[in-house]
């Protein structure tokens, strides 16, 4: 299906949102998705906050897939101090180039935008806010309107998109993504902006009678556009049964 | 309340307000600062305190402050702030001062990495500080065991007039799992008879709340009393009613050889169990819930039918001794350790079973 946002005139994409929005897997996705599409991309790690679970730590299986990943060097890759990486002004100077730039989750992480504003209004980029309605402060419609209001004003910039993500992790039902997807729709009712696409995991789609043959990608279920999720993160201790 | 999906370090924040807990002094340090940002704003909400110290000495030292004043409280941080808060969980547990301490273990010694570590087992069993004292250490492994563990450290600690440590690392405060809590306990900061201010005392004395005995008798009166509630306390959790609490045992009764961790390195144990029973291999699972008073009775038993044990941790060795203990020599007790913030993965530790159980 078409992209349901204008991806090929702003190429440049900005996630931004509350932790646990999921915004780092769809970082990962969103470019591998662009590299697929316009043959590379450049994923930009602005994540400041979360110390373990940030883009460059599969920096090797994502540039694997055709994209160039853009972190902070080596001497403070693993560190958790606030160092954007220069070559992340590069990157977005250059006309024409698929970027996606993943923000750490919450007030801090969403600082550095910033000084990322003029940049972002000059490339016309997308920003999409991502809400999973299953995290504290993004419950209801009127907390998100709350949080929406404090995010928006921290990080400087003008969403142009909302992005649905309603999850519980690995225990996410239909019924779950259906209830989680209503409360965000409500907000998007509320506020006027578009809900562009919902996220959903490879392994929820084939339960919402959507056929995704090329993972990720976008496709359609019902008058809902969906980007339907590979997963890049994999760790020992979510196979270990809690309880 | 609705299932909603929380990082550990939340979770412990959240659960700790709905414990009754109304005061929180601590200083941020990688990876547990999620949990003071938490509070910072969620405290307000309920008329409680939050304070950013100005050290981690500091923020000790209010808690030994509002704990004695009768108050849920509690502080954490990660392993080299737990080690400069040491001096004061000695003056409270020497005061015998209830708190909660969070430790969201990295590595270490010094001032190492911001990656998950279990390096400061010894440091939490151990006492810790200067002076003959214990405190009971708790250790999660799920996001939902960081809320519920919470609870339970304060109830543990208001009831044995003890800090509880709730010793957790990198991993389980940063990851995010869906999390049920609880619903609000109504705690009562004037029923505690032995606190500052409390002021239904029959003779109207003032109480007070100090870890100083200067007359050596009264010292060592204190110490041995000390030394008795302790005894107290591991009696209830080896053959009392946290018996089951303590220790989790997963396929144990006809294993051959028993794996032993715990925290977040459980629970990939528990996946190395079910490949080892696919191959074949009669493999269980011991966790130690509880690390001080350590279960010791559970790894008695399992020495007379297991063939050998396999402790794996994240440090060079630590728990391991207080198995080794435990085993008394009746049985081989072997470790595999990764560290730096490498968490071992499944494989790596089912080859290391294979190469005990398959020598050849």
């Amino acid at each position: 299906m078409n992209l349901p946002f204008s991806s090929d005139t702003a190429p440049a994409t900005f996630l931004i949102g509350g932790a646990g929005a999921g915004k780092t897997e769809l970082a990962l996705n969103l470019s591998v998705f662009k590299a697929s599409r316009y043959g590379g991309s450049t994923l930009i790690d602005l994540d400041i906050v979360n110390p373990f679970f940030r883009v460059r730590k599969l920096r090797d299986e994502i540039e694997a897939l055709g994209v160039k990943v853009i972190c902070p060097g080596d001497r403070v890759v693993a560190g958790d101090i606030p160092a954007l990486p220069p070559a992340a002004w590069g990157a977005l100077e250059t006309p024409g180039q698929a970027v996606v730039c993943d923000i750490g989750g919450g007030e801090p992480g969403l600082r550095p935008l910033g000084r990322m504003k003029e940049l972002a209004a000059a490339r016309d980029a997308n920003v999409f806010f991502v809400i999973n309605p299953f995290r504290p402060g993004f419950t209801s419609p009127a907390e998100l309107a709350e949080s929406f209001r404090h995010m928006c004003g921290l990080s400087a910039m003008q969403v142009t998109h909302l992005v649905a993500n309603p999850n519980l992790s690995g225990e996410t039902s239909v019924e779950l993504f259906r209830e989680g997807l209503v409360t965000v729709q409500e907000f998007a009712a509320k506020i006027g902006l578009p809900l562009t696409f919902a996220v959903v995991a490879s392994e929820l789609a084939g339960k919402l009678g959507i056929a995704a043959e090329v993972l990720p990608g976008f496709y359609s279920s019902g008058d809902l556009n969906v980007f339907v999720l590979e997963r890049y993160w994999s760790v020992p201790w979510h196979f270990g049964v809690v309880r | 309340m609705a299932k909603v999906l929380m990082k550990g370090n939340e979770a412990i924040g959240e659960a700790a307000v709905l414990a009754g807990c109304r005061y929180y002094f601590g200083y941020p340090i990688t990876p547990q600062s999620e949990l003071p940002a938490y509070l910072a704003k969620r405290l307000p909400e309920v008329d409680g305190v939050f304070v950013q110290a100005e050290s981690e000495v500091a923020a000790i030292n209010m808690v030994y402050g509002a704990g004695s004043a009768g108050a849920r409280v509690m502080t954490s941080s990660s392993s080299p702030g737990i080690s400069l808060k040491q001096e004061g969980i000695s003056y409270i547990a020497g005061a015998e001062v209830p708190c909660l301490i969070v430790n969201v273990m990295r590595g270490g010694p010094g001032l190492g990495n911001i990656a998950p570590a279990q390096s400061d087992y010894w440091q939490s069993t151990r006492g810790g500080g200067h002076g003959d004292y214990r405190t009971i250490v708790l250790a999660p492994n799920s996001v939902q065991e960081m809320a519920d563990m919470t609870i339970t450290g304060f109830d543990l600690s208001d009831r044995f007039r003890n800090p509880v440590l709730l010793l957790s690392d990198g991993v389980l405060g940063q990851m995010m799992e869906p999390v049920n809590l609880p619903e609000p306990n109504d705690y009562d900061i004037n029923s505690k008879k032995w606190a500052l201010g409390y002021r239904g005392n029959d003779k109207n004395e003032r109480n007070l709340c100090s870890s100083i005995f200067l007359d050596n008798d009264e010292l060592e009166e204190h110490n041995w009393h000390l030394y008795q509630k302790y005894q107290v306390i591991t009696d209830l959790f080896s053959k009392g009613e946290y018996k089951d609490f303590a220790v989790e045992e997963h396929l144990c009764d006809d294993a051959e050889i028993i794996l032993v961790g715990y925290g977040i390195i459980s629970r990939i144990l528990k996946t190395v169990v079910e490949k080892c029973r696919k191959r074949g291999i009669k493999a269980g699972l011991i966790r130690p819930k509880v690390l001080w008073p350590f279960p010791t009775a559970v790894f008695e038993r399992l020495a007379k039918t297991a063939s050998q044990f396999l402790v794996v941790e994240m440090s060079c060795g630590q728990m391991v001794e207080d198995v080794k203990l435990s085993v008394d020599g009746k049985k081989p007790v072997f470790f595999f350790g990764r560290t730096g913030g490498t968490v071992p993965s499944d494989f790596e530790i089912l080859n290391e079973v294979d190469k005990l159980v398959r020598p050849d």
